[in-house]
């Protein structure tokens, strides 16, 4: 079997993929896999290693200069394009998966000749591979403003039915007490600034007397880290290097980087200072041991390709060096990292039903969380199931908009007062009813058009409320019996007691020879 | 036509000259050649083809910081081919010059059909251009298949319409403009669809 990964985006983003790679080589582990990347990044075979069997180059930069300068040929980046279509159709794919979800490579990979395609492509004039109900959730989110419950990995994870680990949690390496800082970042709206790094690393050093700190960064970072740290703090070195260090470290303070993600690899703990266009959904390691610290300006997070619009960097102002001070304190310290989100984890897992339309292992820790969430968990079903009514009723019979000839804002007015009130009310965190308000927010010719996509919206919140209510209703007869169950006269037997007890139901054929 | 003359510098290097004007740096030529043929950078070809002979000096670097690179000049002015061959005999093999001298000519050329084949690389140097900036700038249009004119010509084997075209401005045409006119035209959908991936990496 062959198979044709597609990941044309940076090399964080590459680093941060590894897992996927590395699950789909457990789920396939005689499988050839190629790897079509950015050739910029093609250093990225020292870290992936023999996950991938062999690396295909796309050359982003060379066909970006033959189509933007005029000594080319019209056609010469066509030809090259042409060229490397050919190199992958020789190989005659059993598997294209598009790891990277964008319009470029759902062209590409339509391109490409392969029995079976996974992820956004395009073919037949029209965008394919959203059936899936995770990637459908992956497309909206990432391209709306709502946030996303589930981070990038493992939504690609979840649509492609990849198995993937989280990076080990290891324990805080006792004997290590070597702090890394990677100050640049490939975007200076996304350094937090050198100075407040200067400022940490002397605030580390003084009150946390044992532990040094060390100063990470590329070769050609060498001479702007220069004009605040001096030669010895410095470990200038490459990206094999660098993971060596990390492997050493107690702890790396971060801006959004390739860096991080080869430390959430280790397992090192990360202090991320998500700044800038930083969106910590979309590129925030993917490690249990990372702390993010965003900033809460309204601009922020910003577009990744505009320039910052601010008349001074509030992004970075606005985290203290405290507060990262704070976050390092308690990494360090070992302490509970950060309060786990009881509701956060709880709707986590009733989006989980409804995107895997299937049946999920409850954890004990949802338990926990709903005992200790409960109340606000309740008032929110209500109040979900308050707008659904709401919604419902405002919603002219498809029959009624049908008659008008042309669409009018007063034909749903109740529609976005609904819409209003969520949005107003910001407790829709989940994103249960971003369909329905996206359904607002868009122009359609035809009155039913909007009946339509409205309609079929509520429907998808009317089926996350009865998973939502059933879930909860599962937890909280497990809670009440505590994991036990009670027999009248015999006591208390464990779950599994009721195996046993099965088996001793089963009829017996020497009693029957009796 | 302007007369061509020819004048010895300081180091008997031959100039040529157009109404007065020097088609190359008087002062140092092969330097001036020099830092045009680095400007270019790493070229992605073995063929190249130049607009404008002028003295010659630019060919002749050229041909110096990449011995492996076969070179066609395109050329109006035919009285500096001679001085061009008499000064650099050794880019006899190497250099092929032609003449064109209406520039509707070239597409009915033998050479434009394997510039087309080859989508060659086109280099200028508007240094020697001398009087004709508006004929080379053709020139150069035509052959990188820039220009609404040629721009059929190059994209024969697609077999579309390209009459809207037409319609653009005389600036340099680049992918982008042709991109609607592929959308709309008939051809196989694996071609069209390598076209917007084009189409992507110029937005």
């Amino acid at each position: 079997m062959k198979i044709l990964v597609v990941s044309l985006l940076r090399l964080g983003d590459l680093i941060q993929q590894a897992p996927l790679l590395q699950g789909l080589r457990e789920k396939h582990p005689h499988a050839e896999i190629h790897l079509l990347l950015n050739r910029q990044f093609a250093d990225v075979r020292r870290i992936l290693g023999d996950t991938v069997d062999k690396y295909i180059h796309f050359d982003r930069e060379n066909l970006q200069k033959g189509l933007g300068e005029a000594s080319y040929n019209i056609l010469w980046s066509y030809s090259q394009l042409e060229k490397l279509v050919h190199e992958l159709n020789a190989e005659s794919y059993d598997l294209a998966l598009n790891f990277t979800h964008n319009k470029l490579s759902a062209y590409l990979i339509g391109a490409v000749d392969a029995k079976e395609k996974k992820g956004l492509y395009q073919q037949d004039g029209r965008f394919q591979g959203l059936h899936n109900r995770w990637l459908r959730y992956f497309n909206d989110r990432f391209s709306g403003t709502q946030k996303s419950l589930f981070h990038y990995v493992e939504l690609l994870g979840k649509a492609f039915s990849i198995p993937v680990k989280s990076a080990p949690a290891a324990p805080v390496k006792a004997k290590s007490k070597l702090v890394l800082f990677q100050c640049l970042t490939s975007d200076s709206k996304k350094n937090w600034g050198l100075e407040n790094f200067h400022q940490l690393k002397r605030t580390i050093e003084i009150s946390l007397v044992d532990y040094e700190v060390m100063i990470l960064g590329a070769p050609f970072e060498k001479e702007t880290l220069l004009k605040v740290f001096s030669e010895k703090d410095l470990l200038i070195c490459d990206l094999v290097e660098a993971r060596k260090h990390l492997q050493n470290a107690a702890l790396l303070v971060t801006g959004d980087t390739s860096i991080k993600h080869l430390a959430a690899q280790t397992g090192t703990p990360i202090v991320e200072i998500a700044i800038g266009s930083s969106d910590i959904l979309k590129t925030g390691a993917y490690s249990a041991r990372t702390v993010a610290l965003t900033s809460a300006v309204a601009c922020a997070p910003c577009s990744h390709s505009q320039p910052c619009s601010q008349k001074t960097h509030i992004c970075a102002e606005d985290i203290s060096m405290e507060r990262v001070f704070g976050a390092v304190w308690d990494q360090l310290s070992g302490e509970k990292i950060a309060e786990r989100n009881a509701l956060l984890s709880l709707e986590r897992a009733v989006w989980s039903l409804y995107l895997d339309s299937g049946e999920m292992a409850v954890e004990p820790s949802h338990r926990e969380a709903l005992q200790s969430a409960q109340d606000v968990w309740q008032a929110r079903t209500q109040l979900y199931s308050m707008w659904l009514t709401k919604a419902r009723e405002a919603l002219p019979a498809r029959e009624v908009l049908a008659t008008h000839k042309t669409f009018q804002s007063t034909d749903v007015a109740g529609l976005v007062l609904c819409a209003q009130d969520i949005l107003k009310s910001k407790q829709d965190e989940a994103g249960y009813f971003q369909p329905f308000v996206e359904a607002l927010l868009t122009r359609f010719t035809q009155p039913v058009q909007i009946y339509d996509r409205v309609h079929a919206a509520l429907q998808e919140v009317e089926e996350l409320l009865s998973i939502r209510e059933q879930f909860t209703h599962h937890l909280q007869t497990l809670s009440m019996e505590g994991g036990v169950y009670y027999a009248k006269g015999i006591g208390q037997l464990p779950i599994s007691g009721f195996e046993e007890a099965g088996e001793s139901l089963q009829r017996n054929p020497e009693n029957a020879e009796l | 036509m302007s007369m061509i003359t020819f004048s010895e510098n300081h180091e008997s290097s031959l100039i040529a000259f157009e109404a007065g004007e020097p088609l190359a740096s008087l002062r140092d030529p092969r330097a001036e050649g020099l830092k045009w043929v680095y400007s270019l950078g790493s070229l992605p070809t073995s063929h190249v083809v130049v607009v404008g002979l002028g003295s010659g000096f630019h060919i002749a670097a050229l041909a110096d910081v990449d011995p492996g690179l076969s070179i066609t000049v395109v050329e109006s002015r035919e009285s500096l081919i001679p001085v061009f061959r008499s000064q650099f005999p050794e880019l006899a093999g190497r250099v092929e010059i032609v003449v064109v001298k209406d520039a509707q000519d070239i597409f009915k050329a033998d050479f434009y059909q394997d510039i087309l084949n080859k989508r060659s690389f086109v280099l200028s140097f508007r240094e020697c251009w001398g009087q004709h900036v508006d004929f080379f700038s053709e020139m150069f249009a035509h052959l990188t298949g820039r220009s609404a004119e040629s721009v059929k010509y190059h994209f024969e084997e697609f077999g579309i319409n390209i009459k809207a075209l037409y319609f653009q401005s005389k600036n340099l045409l680049n992918i982008k403009d042709v991109l609607p006119v592929v959308e709309a035209s008939v051809m196989p959908e694996n071609k069209k669809q390598l076209f917007r991936v084009l189409g992507e990496l110029v937005k």
